[in-house]
């Protein structure tokens, strides 16, 4: 059960040259291949795992009498479900500040040269996590998490981010949970194969949850208790984070947010709270103008 | 040591010392970040910087200054797109904050001339609301800002039409040259230098040249400066390139395109809709589009046969367009073009003349009037020349040429004129009864006299306001200015002089609001620029009032004067001495200033001589003033030598002169404590009440 690592060679649909599978274009026709990280759940072998994950999961709902939540919380995720990604209120302002400008993740700013953090360990950890399942392209992933709602996750901010579905199901992925507990719990390290299965696409995202969570369900649930299943936080600690983590190819800028919502129940300084305020009234004036 | 700083991630990456590896710290906080947890900070995809510093408090202080100027650049932009009304007061309240112990607002507002707004009074609704919940800093800059958009428009349309051929000594994209003259320009002052003169804006600009790290790039710099100097200044400097090619493109169009098949009508039209167009564009600063549609506009009225005086007359029309909304710069290029398609079309020498006069080539204006007159304009001619001898301060020889204007009794604007040089003279009686003829004329239904009535009424508030007649004074500009069919230019200089009585009344803040909606609707008028500066000084806001009069080495013009006299007084409120010796004792020979404008510059500086005790030189800079005819200048003048008098404790002449002070009018309750001052010797006091009383003057 192992998935091809992102050093593998695809092939381009359009000239049939070979493609590095972190390649998003073809280097002999320029044409679009689309998002690595899309094509690495595409294919044959991990959709072969994924189906039989999600069967195996829909028998023992249907064991357990769960038969009916399974089918409308598919259908629910299929038609309803999202990526949030979550923010400090401070990156959320100066967000809707700018038009222009796309967000993207700390290692594209940070670029090659300062790749190196302090401690070795800390170092070794995140280059395995990252490196080991998005290779060269790491850089260019933007992280959510899945939600049937318009909240995220708090521990990563408190501006949650709901992005619309036509800005970015062709270039977003799931991972079955957080990576870097998905890397631990696996005791993966660099150059190991992945397993298969645990990833896919946005078409399938909800076979992807639904072999994750279908023995968390019980009769009588309802869309709030799947909620809380998928993405559960204290909103506190990360490591007590329990998600289906989005991965995003490339940055994203503010006509992408679908909505925004303030986190909760989390106590802000001063300038954080004026920047949560901020943010979500310049959204909310700007979905007006929109209409 | 180097750091990586990113302003809207809020993060600094520091380097370890002897390796490649960095830490991540969270520049509000100042703590160190886990590594693994730094995969999901997001940032501004062009915010990242790479910084230097000795060590790494110096990099975390400079990446630190950054993120909180930053910070206040957004909010501030933010509040000029529009906050809710509760949380907008929260926003200002917070910049307001770092203003005081974070962020310079001078750098701040830098930072927000980036790039002409939208719509520049957009920062003025948000100032208002900043100012009226007590954030004057912040309204002070959101203020600064709408003001300097038609300077910055200006600019960045320059600056978007330099060819690419300009920036050929550069590695760097044009758009990263920008963004380092911003980051490092004092762009502000750069704005006010490029109002101001040649070497001004030339000093500033070449200063840019340290933030450049290569000979090269240093070099293009300073080429880039000549460019905007020549397109900014075209009579300050030999090369005028926008006349230049606009005579090349008509020439070659003329040549080589047919003549299009258009009606006179049609023609016509679509030149009055360019003509506006231009206006337009040279208002708003956008002198690119201003010379591509004046190009345009001289293509298409020189292809017919007898075309150029078409031409001609859109060229003089725009010019007179550009001089009423003081654009001299753009003036003097429509004219020289004009000058160049028919040299010897009379129209285009009177106003060629007129620009002259006032940039104060009067010997020059004289000549041109002179060529006009021999072409057949006689009675214009000679009615600009006689314009000319009374900006010179020769009010009898203005009075003697108008006079000499065959049937002049029956033309009001030359009657007017007369009246007007009468009371410059101070013969108030004689331009009482001329003023008071006019009306009498206009009254008796002679229409050629509408206008002449509305000016007649303007001098006589101006008496009224020489002799102490404030309320008088105030009540006419006000019924004045409420009359619908008063010219706008007229209008322009009612509101200056509604404004200045209001200055003699003390009521600051609503001159301070007259003078400002002015500064809005003409920014490049300085003359109004320099009265908010005195009504700024007037306030206790010396440093803000020294912003409208900036330092300038400009060749003397007419009313130049004004702003070196002002800045004198404001600096010499600021005790900065030397400065102010500069403009206020310094400028006495050389300002281009006659009669009553003379005595109060000498006023001026023997105010400067008292402050520094130098009792004889302000003695005799004091015996040089005459009699005055304006009641608070006269008071005034008599205060100083009072006050001169006082520092050598000579009674006797202070007895006189608080004899003859006794027989004037109090228009300024503040020069009557003086007198009182100087009794008990408290030279301190005296000194504020009379640079107070100065400040006054000079409208």
């Amino acid at each position: 059960m192992t998935l091809p690592t992102p050093s593998h060679q695809d092939t381009c649909p359009t000239c049939g040259a070979s493609l590095c599978a972190a390649m998003r274009h073809c280097p002999t026709c320029r044409a679009d291949a689309g998002a690595p990280n899309v094509r690495a759940c595409r294919t044959d072998e991990n959709l072969k795992v994924l189906t039989a994950r999600f069967n195996d999961a829909r028998t023992r709902a249907s064991e357990r009498g769960c038969s009916k939540e399974f089918s409308t919380l598919s259908d629910l995720i299929s038609k309803e479900s999202g990526v949030v990604v979550s923010m400090p209120a401070g990156v959320a302002r100066g967000l809707l500040d700018s038009p222009n400008d796309l967000y993207v993740n700390y290692e594209r700013l940070v670029g090659a040269k300062a790749r190196k953090p302090a401690d070795f360990d800390d170092d070794r950890r995140r280059c395995a996590v990252a490196g080991t399942l998005f290779g060269s392209y790491a850089k260019s992933i933007i992280y959510g998490a899945l939600s049937l709602t318009g909240h995220g996750l708090p521990t990563y901010g408190s501006v949650h981010c709901r992005l619309r579905s036509v800005a970015i199901d062709k270039r977003t992925s799931f991972l079955e949970t957080n990576s870097y507990r998905f890397i631990q719990d696996r005791g993966i390290v660099l150059g190991d194969d992945l397993p298969v299965g645990f990833k896919a696409s946005w078409e399938h995202r909800h076979s992807l949850a639904l072999a994750k969570i279908a023995d968390r369900l019980s009769t009588g649930q309802t869309e709030s208790d799947w909620q809380a299943i998928i993405i559960h936080s204290d909103g506190i600690n990360r490591e007590n984070d329990d998600f289906i983590e989005a991965h995003i190819y490339e940055g994203f800028d503010r006509n992408a947010i679908d909505s925004m919502v303030p986190s909760t129940g989390k106590k802000l300084s001063r300038d954080e709270r004026l920047d949560q305020c901020i943010a979500i009234d310049k959204f909310t004036q700007l979905r007006r103008k929109a209409k | 040591m180097i750091g990586l700083s990113s302003s809207s991630a809020g993060v600094l990456l520091l380097q370890k010392p002897g390796t490649d590896e960095y830490s991540v710290l969270d520049l509000v906080g100042a703590e160190k970040q886990d590594p693994v947890e730094a995969k999901f900070l997001y940032s501004a995809a062009q915010d990242w910087e790479e910084i230097e510093g000795t060590d790494a408090n110096a990099l975390l202080e400079t990446a630190t200054r950054e993120y909180w100027l930053a910070r206040t650049v957004s909010l501030l932009r933010l509040a000029i797109e529009g906050l809710e009304k509760p949380l907008e007061e929260e926003v200002f309240e917070h910049i307001e904050e770092i203003l005081v112990s974070r962020v310079s607002s001078e750098k701040a507002l830098d930072r927000l001339l980036v790039a002409p707004l939208r719509d520049p009074r957009s920062p003025l609704a948000p100032a208002k609301s900043a100012l009226s919940h007590g954030f004057s800093t912040v309204a002070s800059i959101l203020h600064d800002l709408a003001d300097l958009q038609p300077l910055l428009r200006r600019l960045t349309d320059l600056w978007l039409g330099l060819a690419a051929t300009a920036f050929g000594r550069f590695s760097e994209p044009k758009e990263i040259i920008w963004t380092t003259i911003v980051e490092n320009g004092e762009l502000k002052q750069l704005l006010m230098a490029s109002n101001s003169c040649r070497r001004e804006f030339a000093t500033k600009w070449n200063s840019l040249s340290f933030h450049f790290p290569t000979p090269q790039s240093r070099i293009g710099i300073q080429g880039l400066g000549e460019e905007f100097c020549r397109r900014l200044f075209p009579s300050e400097g030999e090369g005028e390139i926008i006349t230049d090619s606009l005579t090349e493109e008509a020439e070659s169009a003329r040549r080589d395109r047919p003549a299009p098949e258009i009606s006179d009508h049609e023609m016509f039209e679509r030149a009055k809709k360019q003509i506006h167009a231009i206006a337009q564009a040279v208002s708003q600063g956008s002198d690119a589009k201003a010379d591509k549609f004046l190009r345009e506009l001289i293509q298409e009225q020189t292809l017919s046969p007898g075309g150029e005086s078409y031409a001609v007359k859109s060229l003089c029309n725009i010019a007179k367009r550009c001089a009423d909304m003081f654009r001299m710069d753009f003036e003097l290029i429509c004219l020289d073009k004009a000058r160049e398609l028919e040299p010897l079309d009379v129209w285009t020498l009177i106003q060629y003349g007129d620009h002259l006069k006032r940039v104060a080539n009067f010997d020059h204006a004289l000549e041109v009037f002179g060529r006009a007159e021999r072409l057949g304009e006689s009675v214009v001619a000679k009615s600009c020349a006689a314009d000319v001898y009374s900006q010179q301060g020769d009010y009898a020889r203005a009075i003697h040429a108008y006079e000499a204007i065959p049937e002049w009794r029956s033309n009001p604007s030359v009657r007017t004129a007369i009246a007007d040089n009468l009371r410059r003279a101070g013969r108030l009686d004689e331009s009482k009864a001329a003023y008071t003829s006019l009306i009498a004329s206009a009254q008796q239904g002679l229409p050629e006299y509408a206008a002449a009535e509305v000016r007649a009424r303007v001098g006589i508030a101006e008496i009224a306001k020489r002799q102490g007649q404030l309320e008088d004074a105030l009540r006419t500009y006000r019924t004045i200015l409420e009359q619908e069919e008063v010219d706008d230019q007229d209008r322009l200089f009612y509101r200056l002089g509604l404004c200045n009585v209001l200055k003699l009344m003390e009521r600051f803040d609503e001159a301070h609001s007259v003078v400002d909606e002015v500064i809005h609707e003409y920014p490049f008028f300085m003359q109004a620029r320099f009265i908010r500066g005195s009504i700024l000084g007037l306030m206790d806001r010396e440093l803000e009032g020294l912003e409208d009069l900036p330092e300038s080495s400009a060749p003397r013009s007419l009313q130049e004067w004004v702003r070196r006299y002002y800045r004198g007084l404001l600096l010499l409120k600021l005790r900065r001495y030397s400065d102010a010796k500069t403009n206020l004792v310094e400028e006495l020979s050389k300002a281009i200033a006659s009669g009553e404008e003379k005595a109060i510059l000498r006023m001026g500086a023997a105010l400067w001589f008292l402050s520094k005790d130098e009792i004889s030189e302000a003695a005799e800079t004091l015996s040089d003033i005459p009699d005055l005819h304006d009641c608070h200048a006269q008071y005034l003048s008599l205060v100083l030598k009072m006050h001169s008098a006082a520092l050598i404790e000579d009674h006797t002449k202070m007895n006189t002169l608080r004899e003859r002070i006794a027989q004037l009018q109090v228009v300024d309750a503040g020069l009557e404590k003086t007198v009182a001052a100087l009794d008990n010797r408290d030279f301190s006091l005296a000194l504020r009440y009379e640079t107070n009383a100065l400040l006054k003057l000079a409208a």
